[in-house]
């Protein structure tokens, strides 16, 4: 329908289309293409609408446009909007409807865009494939019996398959990056700190953050811009400048002349699929041709990384998940109402009933981590592995602007062929966990189509507040590969 | 050297004091924190524990702990960290409380009182930041909660084991409050709970270095009420310990009606609280600008004002402390001293007649009738012989009652020291003339007769008459 | 201080404290499960302890940032009606919940 937001704005002043037209037209497309999908677990026709017609009150009246204006988003669960039930993929909060907006929202609002729906995920985002939603997995469509990745795979499948222009996704330890990947999509997940994370569902305090999907690399900056920022009422975002993305992608000139791109020797040597080998050559002859050079960096640490990541990750999720116990909001067993429960046991029948396993097994596995005699050797040692890391990159990035690494060790694998097998699933995280222990800023670039009609992409990563450079040789990899040119057969 | 409480056993007891600091907002939400009646209206998403909400730091709530560390003589550490202590509790909305644990704002220090006219010093640990809790109450069958006081900033300042006796814990407890209303940091109010006060105590055998098991009593409301549950739990631990038995490491609870302590649970597993440094706060970093900043906020402390009045009204060590133990007699008492200009005297009648009232009729200093100025007067009428010191004790219940001023008190019920030797003399003779028969006895030997002509006298003016012109008069008379 | 575990160590005893601090039940099959995975997983955690940590100061928070402390005043967004409207089981304004023993 249209090449971009840009290309969507031009339109809209022109007359050409209206913002109630396209967002039907999505609608639309929702409907008919959903059933198969599952990208989404609530759709809001009615408020989706009433923006939209307000949206085209502005453009005719001449007044500018907002950064996001008519932009029809899919979001995921994990974000709180107001009057809309958030669920974060659990049947533990599948009732609850927040009175408040989480702050990205709100600027979004600001911003014109436009909500259809919320979008479907791994239960609080504790996953990697989508397969542990309360409402069903969803689907990756360019192969329905693949996953979409996790846990943002609602959101990464709604781009993907058209249902949704942009979207919403956060990114704990891979999970907008890794379904960009499986779904060919664009993935940004910004600096640590950039993205207020007030009124988003938290699973990792020091690890999370909102990531943003698009078909084009500048649509995902685009919406960066519009909702990165310090935030009051979130006291770890950064006061470092949000630069005007827009602006630079206005100005690139294409030319990667003099450009240092790092290979990790360890996640070079980690690659072993056919496919994901394939676009990593490819990726890097056009960057060779395009003027970069490549620098052999090492983070021996990295190794540690899964290990590190998961004592962090399920310390603070067990931690976080503490408050859904279904005193004040949230599920409450049937038992309760009998009133023969104590309250112990009140607050066990809720929790069992209202948590899937995957989300169980973290929060026993987290509070492990966290108990007397463990507490050293588990989550203490893991967060000083994290500072070695942290200090690894932060070595690699004075000999290179930005690094090329895969994303994940494979394309889209099978639904249910990870569920049950621990490690694997684990180790489907090696490539990016590492960039949220160390607050780094992770773009996903897709590539081409492999084998099974899958995509493959591939990541780059660099220093803190430094997006530009992700977005500099991201387009360039665009501009070539034109991955937003294709479109899964649903 | 002060009597060891018991024969046979040391006692060591340590204080755990939650303040509730004097500040609007709760100390990491934007919500009220002063008192509401209707339940569940100091709320917000953060109070409540909602899906992605966040902390934030109320910066009034570090400026107080600041000031009330310094007047501890704490050091205030540059960089102190929050930790979330985790349990399960319904008052608790996130299922866990926003703490600081191994690096908290304000440690070390020293708080000094007298027990008993013994000097005493206990030592600080540390004080550190955290949130309250909100208020369960108990029905049949089910709780009921509000989620009112939740969030409230609280300062938790901690003794080491120093104390001795349940008197001390007791004096411990009135010093650390009268230095927070000082400061307005707190207002102090152990009934209401804006301060609350936990006691851990122990037995070890006389002499011994190893400390024995501690219990911690919780749920105590007022100073009287801490000794009264010490006592008891250490003659529980004594019979106990000498029976051969051992002490259970528990929490129990004091029942004022009772005058008994009991056990809150009846097994207690202890609690892994699992703490760790909170990721949705920074440390809170403080420069040394700031915290001079705030010491110079410090108002004269009751120790350093304690020394003043010694020094400038010459009053006794004992006598000063108790003056400055509230902060609002000690500045009574300045007026007071400065006015009459006799501070012997204020010192006697606020020392003496006001704290006996106070105590009796239950008010607060800050309730009491009596203006300074009041009593100052009052005191210089005795100093000028207007009145004697038996009528300047009716003249203050007047003024007690009623709060109206010391001279017109005098003057409207005529109670002004007869020193008009006319008067007095006239008196006498009336006296003297009444009497004959005393006067026979007096005169034939019975000296002792003399007490009942002085009595006869004040009877007759009312205790007015000026004692020394009586004496002056009526040896006189009756000699001749 | 702290222990560090190998695949026998963690027993169901273990489980059953962690799940304990976790409000959790798990039925028989689960914590078979559960003991399964856990042991594979801490089996692969023990790599980290062969990482010389010594004198690194454990990081939290990966990206530096200044303190903005809030200044004492009321400020709520949300109504009360609008915050109360969540709320679970009610009784005089109060949440109601079995009682606390």
């Amino acid at each position: 329908m249209f090449d971009s937001v840009k290309d969507y704005h031009e339109k809209l002043v022109s007359g050409e289309i209206t913002a109630v037209e396209t967002v039907k037209s999505y609608f639309e497309k929702i409907k008919s293409l959903d059933g198969s999908i599952n990208a989404f677990i609530s759709i809001d026709k009615e408020a989706a609408i009433k923006t939209a017609e307000a949206v085209d009150v502005k453009v005719k009246s001449g007044k500018k446009l907002g950064l996001l204006e008519g932009v029809p988003f899919s979001i995921k669960d994990m974000f709180c909007t107001k009057g809309l039930a958030t669920t974060a993929g659990s049947r533990m909060l599948k009732d609850f409807v927040p009175p408040y907006d989480a702050s990205v929202i709100k600027k979004l609002k600001s911003q014109g865009g436009l909500i259809l729906g919320k979008a479907n995920q791994d239960e609080f985002a504790m996953g990697s494939s989508n397969e542990t939603s309360f409402f069903g997995p969803s689907l990756n469509p360019w192969n329905k019996e693949r996953v979409p990745g996790g846990s943002s795979g609602g959101s990464a499948a709604s781009v993907a398959a058209r249902m949704a222009m942009c979207s919403f996704g956060t990114d704990t330890g891979g999970s907008v990056r890794q379904p960009a990947h499986f779904c060919g999509t664009v993935g940004l997940k910004p600096t640590y700190g950039r993205v207020s994370r007030y009124g988003v569902v938290a699973f990792a305090s020091s690890l999370d953050q909102t990531g943003f999907f698009s078909l084009k690399v500048e649509d995902a900056f685009r919406t960066a811009q519009a909702v990165s920022g310090k935030d009051s009422n979130d006291n770890t975002t950064s006061s470092v400048e949000v630069p005007d993305w827009l602006e630079m992608a206005r100005s690139f000139s294409g030319d990667l002349k003099g450009k240092k791109i790092g290979l990790v020797k360890e996640y070079e040597e980690s690659v072993v699929d056919a496919a994901v080998k394939d676009t990593m050559d490819k990726a890097k002859e056009l960057l060779k041709s395009k003027g970069a050079e490549f620098v052999e960096v090492s983070l021996p640490l990295v190794k540690h990384g899964v290990s590190a990541y998961y004592l962090v990750a399920t310390s603070e999720a067990a931690s976080n998940l503490s408050r859904y116990d279904g005193v004040r909001y949230g599920h409450r067993s049937e038992l309760a109402e009998s009133g023969k429960l104590s309250l112990e046991d009140f607050y066990a029948q809720n929790r069992t009933e209202g948590f899937g396993d995957e989300v169980k097994r973290r929060i026993l596995l987290g509070n492990f981590a966290l108990s007397s005699g463990y507490y050293d050797a588990y989550y203490k040692k893991a967060c000083q592995i994290r500072s070695m890391i942290r200090d690894q990159y932060m070595d690699a990035f004075k000999k290179v602007d930005c690094i090329l690494a895969p994303v994940a060790a494979s394309t889209a694998f099978e639904l249910q062929d990870r569920i049950n097998d621990p490690m694997r699933k684990f180790l489907n995280d090696y490539f990016t966990v590492t960039v949220n222990l160390a607050g780094l800023p992770g773009l996903t670039i897709p590539i081409q189509k492999t084998e099974n009609n899958l995509p493959c992409g591939v990541q780059l990563i660099a220093n803190q507040f430094k997006e530009v450079e992700l977005f500099e040789v991201g387009q360039v990899l665009e501009n070539e590969f034109k991955f937003y040119k294709e479109v899964p057969n649903v | 050297m002060s009597k060891p409480y018991l024969e046979n056993w040391d006692v060591v007891i340590g204080l755990e004091i939650h303040a509730q600091l004097a500040s609007q907002t709760k100390i990491f939400a934007g919500d009220s924190a002063t008192y509401s009646e209707q339940p569940n209206q100091n709320i917000s998403t953060v109070t409540l524990g909602m899906p992605g909400a966040l902390p934030v730091i109320n910066e009034k709530a570090i400026e107080l702990s600041v000031k009330m560390g310094l007047a501890l003589g704490s050091e205030i550490r540059k960089k102190s960290v929050f930790s979330r202590k985790h349990y399960f509790y319904p008052d608790l909305p996130k299922g866990y409380q926003i703490s600081q644990f191994d690096l908290p704002i304000c440690e070390g220090g020293e708080v000094e009182f007298f027990v008993d006219g013994e000097l005493k010093k206990v030592r600080i640990e540390r004080a550190h930041m955290e949130e309250d809790a909100g208020k369960s109450t108990h029905r049949g069958g089910y709780s009921l909660i509000d989620y009112n006081r939740a969030g409230v900033p609280l300062l938790e300042i901690v003794t080491k084991p120093d104390m001795t006796s349940p008197k001390e814990a007791a004096e411990y407890a009135r010093t650390v409050r009268s230095i927070l209303r000082y400061l307005e940091v707190c207002d102090g109010n152990l009934e209401e709970g804006s301060m609350r006060c936990d006691c851990n105590i122990s037995l070890k055998p006389k002499g011994a270095k190893e400390l024995g098991i501690r219990t911690e009593l919780k749920n105590i409301n007022s100073f009287r009420f801490v000794e009264k549950a010490l006592e008891f739990e250490i003659s529980r631990q004594a019979a106990l310990l000498e029976a051969g038995e051992k002490i259970l490491q528990e929490t129990r609870l004091y029942d004022s009606t009772k005058n008994k302590t009991f056990s809150m649970r009846a097994k207690e597993d202890a609690m892994d609280y699992r703490y760790f440094p909170e990721p949705d706060l920074l440390p809170a970093e403080l420069t040394d600008e700031y915290i001079q900043k705030i010491r110079e906020t410090l108002p004269e402390l009751p120790k350093a004002k304690a020394e003043r009045f010694q020094k400038e009204y010459g009053l006794p060590e004992y006598d000063s402390l108790v003056m400055t133990s509230d902060k609002a007699m000690s500045i009574y008492f300045e007026e007071v001293a400065k006015l009459s200009e006799n501070s012997k005297a204020a010192s006697n009648w606020i020392m003496g007649e006001l704290l006996k009232n106070l105590k009796e009729d239950k008010v607060e200093f800050e309730d009491i009738k009596i203006e300074a100025a009041s009593l100052a007067a009052m005191i210089k009428m005795i100093d000028s012989g207007e009145i004697s010191g038996k009528i300047a004790k009716q003249v203050f219940l007047e003024m007690w009652k009623t709060g109206e001023d010391s001279s017109k008190i005098v003057k409207s019920k005529g109670l002004a020291q007869i020193s008009d030797p006319k008067i007095v003399e006239d008196i006498i003779d009336k006296v003297l003339a009444a009497s004959p028969g005393q006067i026979e006895q007096y005169r034939s030997g019975k000296s002792n007769l003399y007490g009942f002509f002085v009595g006869q006298v004040m009877k007759e003016s009312r205790g007015q008459a000026n004692p020394a012109l009586i004496n002056k008069f009526l040896k006189e008379k009756l000699e001749s | 201080m702290g222990q560090c575990l190998n695949k026998s160590m963690i027993n169901k005893e273990i489980l059953e404290k962690a799940a304990k601090l976790s409000m959790l039940k798990l039925t028989p099959e689960q914590q078979d499960k559960t003991l399964n995975e856990m042991s594979k997983i801490l089996e692969h955690f023990e790599e980290l302890q062969k990482v010389d940590t010594t004198g690194v100061e454990p990081l939290h928070t990966p990206v530096p940032m200044d303190n903005v402390w809030r200044t004492d005043e009321i400020s709520i967004e949300e109504s009360q009606e609008e915050l109360k409207s969540i709320l679970k089981d009610t009784l005089e304004g109060q949440i109601k919940v079995p009682q606390v023993v």
